[in-house]
């Protein structure tokens, strides 16, 4: 099978490649802010996604509910630099850590569900997170959300002028969620997520502690997420607890790497250049007649994606050009080949 | 003589109001290999379930070596040094046959290397070298069962718990499983082995349990079992004595 799955498999020499390329993005764009903008939300999305991929890809335990260690990360970045004039540093680092500390605890409680009432009872909680931010005006801001104080350029506070340097940021960051789950997929923990994903009883059979691994992947899958919001925060400097607990969110992370294909290494990757700018795309072009038409469209590219191949792009096999068969038909009543699997309801 | 490997004693198994184990004790010796028999619903799957921890008992003990292991789950249990396989092969079908073996040798290895360092033995000493890097769902029947016995190996398990090895397989595949079996019992492992097969657990059983309804009925080396009037009539049937007899007559023409 030729194609985009073998080419991608040879991550050794395409991921410094594909750094390469989209480092240099906005030299070779014509650069507007609209672009720069949708390129540094991509990435932003796009760690999120990477990170989710490692407790709900890799180890089947599919959260709706990543959103509350991205949400964490921006409201912990939020509120330590607004109410109590905390470095933006030391600030990210303290949401990494309380979204680690709360994806324990969360996994204690959630992690011995499976299935759909794991997806259920995380999107419920991410739902309770943004009524609770919601709530305590005075801490979070409430419902109107929090700003962070307008810095400058200020680069030991985590504050650029320039848009290009968030870019720039986003980057290292997707890069670095990346590599974590190149490392934990080749790691024993990836191992075991696997075959907790493929058959969590065979797992126990076979001497893994499932639930400690999934509580390890969970909480290794909440740092990406935190630094994301963390790393979002930065950038557009408000967050309400709408565009970071929100379903909306919840639903992105997820929804990204159920269509580059959950479970691959490239997925989230995938999913984030193909969804995050059309989605942003729609958002500008299309939401305001008739209302609710950009997510219409989304929601329709999803669909067809997820209908041609359930598993995600990476799973789907292109169509193989056989070699002379343009050039000499073939004589008599040649029958079609077969049909190329698609896996359509193979899951 | 030293102490059994495996020690079961009065173990029962109810669930809700249905007594799958009634009271049921027995012992393997190290080096040992037990048949265990029975009609459908005898309580064989749930015995070897309760073994491996994948049930728990309602009442009495289950002892490796002079370690308890009734009650704890069955992830405990095989790094404890107790391996199964499934009736129904569950290998972990998104991944090869080096991965899915490599998998249980992670859980007792230290480092991924020496893992997959004995995912190699194993693959070596069941011959399978070649099958590594295949998907386990694109082989046979056959291969698959075998990856299952590689799986359990690779825990470099005290005792190999065989469920239906043979069930769905060819008499020439059946044979080249018992050559297997055999050899891994010869190498010094302790093996139960469940079968439907008679005729398997006959060539291969040092003694055999009769289990029925839950209560074991009788126990022995395989010959002396298979006569026992009690076992006959109660549960294998006189067309299944009548078959054994003339397996036995054509043994000994030979």
């Amino acid at each position: 099978m030729t194609g985009l799955r073998s080419a991608l498999r040879s991550t050794g020499v395409l991921g410094p490649a594909v750094l390469v390329l989209v480092a240099s993005l906005p030299f070779w764009f014509i650069q507007t802010q609209f672009v720069l903008s949708v390129a540094t939300l991509t990435l932003i999305f796009m760690a999120t996604s990477l990170g989710w991929n490692v407790i709900s890809g890799f180890g089947g335990q599919i959260s709706f509910g990543h959103s509350i260690f991205f949400g964490l990360g921006a409201y912990t970045s939020a509120i330590l630099q607004a109410h109590y004039g905390i470095n933006a540093y030391p600030a990210l680092g303290f949401g990494v850590v309380l979204a680690v500390v709360v994806a324990v605890l969360l996994g204690v409680v959630t992690l011995r569900l499976r299935g759909i009432y794991l997806a259920l009872s995380t999107f419920a909680l991410t739902l309770v997170f943004a009524i609770l931010t919601g709530h305590f005006e005075g801490f979070t801001g409430g419902e109107v959300g929090l700003t962070l104080p307008l810095l400058g350029n200020d680069p030991a506070r985590f504050a650029f002028e320039d848009k290009l340097a968030f870019y720039y940021v986003a980057l290292v960051l997707a890069a670095a969620a990346f590599v974590v789950t190149w490392v934990v997929l080749r790691s024993r923990l990836g191992l075991q997520l696997r075959a907790v994903q493929a058959d969590q009883d065979a797992a126990r059979a076979s001497g893994v502690l499932v639930f400690r691994v999934k509580l390890t992947g969970l909480a290794i899958s909440a740092v990406p997420c935190a630094l994301a919001g963390s790393v979002y925060i930065q950038y557009l400097g408000f967050i309400d607890p709408d565009s970071a607990f929100g379903a909306a969110v919840a639903t992105q992370i997820a929804v990204i790497a159920f269509v580059g294909g959950a479970g691959k290494l490239w997925g989230p990757v995938i999913g984030a250049v193909l969804l995050v700018p059309l989605q942003q795309l729609l958002n500008s072009q299309l939401s305001a007649y008739p209302a609710g038409f950009n997510l219409v469209v989304y929601a329709l590219v999803v669909l067809v994606i997820l209908w041609i191949e359930p598993r995600g792009i990476m799973s789907m096999r292109w169509p193989r050009r056989r070699p002379g068969a343009a050039a000499a038909p073939q004589p008599a009543a040649a029958p079609d080949p077969p049909p190329q699997p698609v896996g359509r309801g193979s899951r | 003589m030293s102490a059994p490997l495996l020690r079961v004693d009065n173990m029962t198994v109810r669930f809700g109001g249905l007594v799958a184990v009634n009271d049921v004790s027995f012992a393997v010796d190290e080096g040992e290999l037990l048949g265990i028999i029975g009609p459908n619903g005898a309580g064989k799957t749930t015995s070897f379930n309760a073994v491996a921890g994948a049930v728990r008992p309602t009442s009495g003990t289950i002892r490796i070596g002079d370690q308890l292991i009734s009650g704890r789950p069955p992830e405990r249990v095989a790094r404890m040094g107790v391996a199964r396989t499934f009736q129904s092969v569950r290998l972990f079908r998104s991944m090869t046959v080096a991965e899915n073996v490599t998998l249980a040798a992670s859980t007792v290895c230290l480092t991924m290397a020496a893992a997959g360092r004995r995912a190699a033995e194993v693959a070596e000493l069941l011959g399978m070298e070649a099958l590594q890097g295949a998907q386990v769902d694109a082989l046979p029947l056959a291969d698959q069962k075998r990856v299952e016995i590689a799986r359990a190996l690779a825990l470099a398990p005290r005792l190999l718990l065989l469920d239906e090895m043979m069930s769905g397989l060819t008499d020439q595949e059946t044979r080249a499983i018992i050559g297997v079996i055999r050899k891994l019992n010869d190498g010094g492992l302790t093996i139960i082995v469940i079968e439907h097969v008679l005729r398997v657990i006959m060539e291969l059983s040092h003694r055999v349990l009769v289990l029925d309804h839950g209560v074991l009925i009788a126990q022995g080396p395989p010959r002396e079992v298979m006569t026992d009037p009690h076992v006959v009539e109660a549960y294998i049937g006189r067309q299944a004595a009548q078959t054994f007899r003339e397996h036995e007559t054509l043994r000994e023409q030979r």
